[in-house]
């Protein structure tokens, strides 16, 4: 049934690349096969990615970004349709002023990855290691007035506050995990979770002015808004069904921030990348327990640097991964390697991270093989070093070998 | 025996005076006012080209094509470069302002401008044999550059030029220089001493008022045999551009002109 699935897709998607190829359509069509070293299960997705761009005038356009995914892992919805970015843009309405107005990315922040600055786009669950993450358009608007050639104000207005979401069943089965346990020495058998989404309805809104210098730029910024992953707000077990319910919310937060990029000082060649954020959370508490109370930092600063013989490395720190707020927030480095082996189409890639908290690990090993000029294949293998319990071992479910193509078209 | 001396001295001063006259005829300064005067006078370039990535062997690895925007404020030159295709760099725009005082690449999907420290100016430019550095340099400019001529030949001036600025990766730049049309056939390109790169005009193209435009040009990586060969297809000059073009707002307009 699963197969026919796929094969029905794929004939699909190949309908509406032929006909993309033959339009005004540009995009990319995307397979990831990972065999997981956990299940031992072999997963696919496939995904086709759709661009258009039709300028009006020269001060007006539209630009739209659509994808269309298959995917047969377990707790994802296998078929997702999604406007990643589909938006009005319009340049010199007034003097100066760049507007944008629907579905919108947004990206803030300098550094190559993990951004605490980058808060408005809902991302998946799934961790990004050394690719982009694949980030959901939200609606709202981005205008930003050129005060001259150097200097930029940007504010950004969402009407609702959209937060990420993981698949229902994956959410469950986390939480699952979590309270079972603590239920369990309390002598309460918990077998299942209810949960209740109580999103809030609020905007989220920010403000940013940047300017370029003669060696670096920067930028200052404020955000007002909601954490992007749900918190628990309440739980009560019920001990005659088994089942926990569980109502999770959104925190409101503040963030203040800096970013900059340019020369590194006394590294001649290197490009230093840095966000630093400050973050005012809304005090939250959990079974009279706080969970966020004092305000913190998180930051990620790293350097890109190219040796002679074409070795890009990317060197970071980071303080505060993607999962951690508030005094949970710790230690990270990462490391990105590429070297492109002379006359051949082969680039090896080393992405590596590392706590610096408890010394769990993740490596991420691979090869891209540039078939033609738009066709490239990427096979990597991902391991995880650490106990469960460690920063990183919870990443142990990604450990596996994953084999991906993508063609632009 | 004084006017033996004397004589002596004569024959010296004629040796150094008749040869001096006779070894060059112009000076290095000179060739480099005629270059300038036979480069295209513009404020404003567009440009459509091809950027052709060849392994040693002589396979083509990649082709790319490009479109270029350049303006020309007093002795500085600042450009902005898209790429066209192949799709998997589409919309890859770099911004190199002032000969290389800021340099932005903008990749689509980051979605945001990324600055290249001034200090990795002699980066390659995305996997070409061309460094941001190489795309802003002007060794005509002789507030930047002070060149000397070594040798003349039939058919050219060879110059050698060395940069002002310490910064800069070439420690010399040999200059060969066409004598009929002053345009730098071949450039040799040298880091500590040893031969780097070598670029040479394979076509030019001279208009009646003896303004030499380069066709084609090719790069070489002397170490590796690399090279990189842009073509020219189509060039504008003095086309109207607003003016806050060159700017970092440019580099994300989903159309530049």
């Amino acid at each position: 049934m699963e197969k026919s699935k796929t094969f029905i897709f794929i004939i699909f998607l190949i309908l509406i690349t032929t006909y993309a190829y033959a339009g005004e359509f540009s995009g990319t069509f995307t397979y990831t096969g990972g065999y997981n070293l956990q299940t031992n299960k072999l997963n696919n997705t496939l995904k086709l990615e759709l661009k258009y761009t039709e300028n009006f005038t020269d001060e007006l356009f539209v630009e739209g970004d659509f994808v269309l995914k298959y995917t047969d892992k377990p707790f994802a919805p296998p078929f997702i349709f999604m406007p990643k970015e589909a938006y009005l843009g319009a340049y010199d309405l007034i003097s100066n002023l760049d507007l944008r107005a629907g579905f919108l990315i947004i990206s803030w922040g300098a550094s190559d990855m993990f951004s605490p600055l980058d808060n408005f786009n809902p991302i998946p669950p799934e961790m990004s290691i050394g690719s982009l993450p694949e980030k959901r358009g939200v609606l709202g608007v981005d205008a930003t007035y050129y005060i001259d050639d150097d200097t930029y104000l940007q504010v950004v207005y969402l009407p609702k506050f959209a937060p990420s979401m993981m698949p229902p069943e994956a959410e469950e089965n986390m939480y699952l995990g979590m309270f079972a346990p603590q239920f369990a020495s309390q002598g309460i058998n918990i077998t299942s979770v209810n949960i209740t989404h109580n999103t809030p309805q609020g905007p989220a809104w920010g403000i940013k002015l940047a300017r370029s210098f003669e060696s670096f730029d920067a930028a200052l910024s404020y955000y007002n808004g909601y954490y992007m992953s749900s918190f628990v707000h309440s739980m009560v077990p019920d001990p005659a069904t088994g089942t926990l319910d569980l109502t999770l919310s959104n925190p409101k937060k503040q963030v203040f921030g800096l970013e900059f990029q340019g020369d590194f000082p006394g590294i001649e060649g290197a490009t230093l990348r840095g966000d630093i954020a400050y973050i005012i959370p809304q005090p939250w508490q959990l079974n009279g327990q706080d969970v966020l109370k004092d305000p913190y930092v998180k930051a990620s600063i790293g350097a890109d640097y190219k040796t002679s013989s074409d070795l890009y490395i990317n060197l970071g720190y980071m303080y505060g991964f993607m999962t951690e707020e508030g005094d949970k927030c710790s230690p990270y480095m990462y490391l990105i390697l590429k070297q492109p082996i002379k006359d051949t189409d082969l680039t090896p890639i080393y992405t590596g991270l590392i706590s610096l908290k408890d010394g769990s690990m993740l490596h991420s090993i691979g090869v891209e093989y540039k078939v033609t000029d738009d066709l490239s294949i990427t096979l990597s293998y991902v391991k995880v070093l650490g106990d469960d319990t460690s920063k990183l071992g919870a990443m142990k479910r990604a450990e596996g070998i994953y084999l991906s193509g993508e063609w632009s078209f | 025996m004084k006017n033996l001396r004397n004589l002596g001295i004569l024959v010296v001063m004629l040796i150094v005076v008749v040869f001096s006259g006779l070894a060059y005829a112009i000076t290095a300064d000179e060739i480099i006012d005629k270059m300038n005067q036979a480069a295209p006078d513009f404020t404003t370039q567009k440009a459509i080209s091809k950027m052709i990535l060849i392994d040693k062997d002589g396979k083509v690895e990649e082709e790319r094509s490009m479109l270029m925007f350049s303006k020309k404020e007093g002795d500085e030159t600042t450009s902005l470069m898209r790429f066209l295709s192949p799709k998997s760099v589409k919309g890859v725009t770099l911004l190199n302002i002032k000969g290389g005082e800021k340099i932005y690449l903008y990749m689509p999907a980051y979605r945001k401008p990324r600055r290249i420290a001034g200090s990795s100016k002699s980066e390659s430019f995305m996997g070409s044999d061309l460094s941001y550095e190489d795309l802003s340099m002007d060794y005509k400019d002789k507030k930047k550059y002070e060149s000397k001529l070594v040798k003349e030949t039939d058919t050219e001036y060879i110059l050698e030029v060395h940069s002002l600025d310490k910064d800069t990766s070439y420690d010399k730049i040999m200059l060969f220089v066409d004598k009929t049309h002053f345009y730098a056939k071949k450039v040799e390109l040298y880091k500590k001493g040893e031969l780097s790169k070598i670029i040479q005009m394979l076509n030019v193209k001279i208009d009646d008022n003896g303004k030499v435009t380069p066709m084609e040009i090719v790069v070489e990586d002397a170490k590796t045999g690399h090279k990189t060969k842009m073509v020219m297809e189509s060039i504008e000059y003095n086309i109207k551009l607003p003016s806050n073009f060159f700017s970092i707002r440019t580099l994300k307009k989903p159309k530049l002109q």
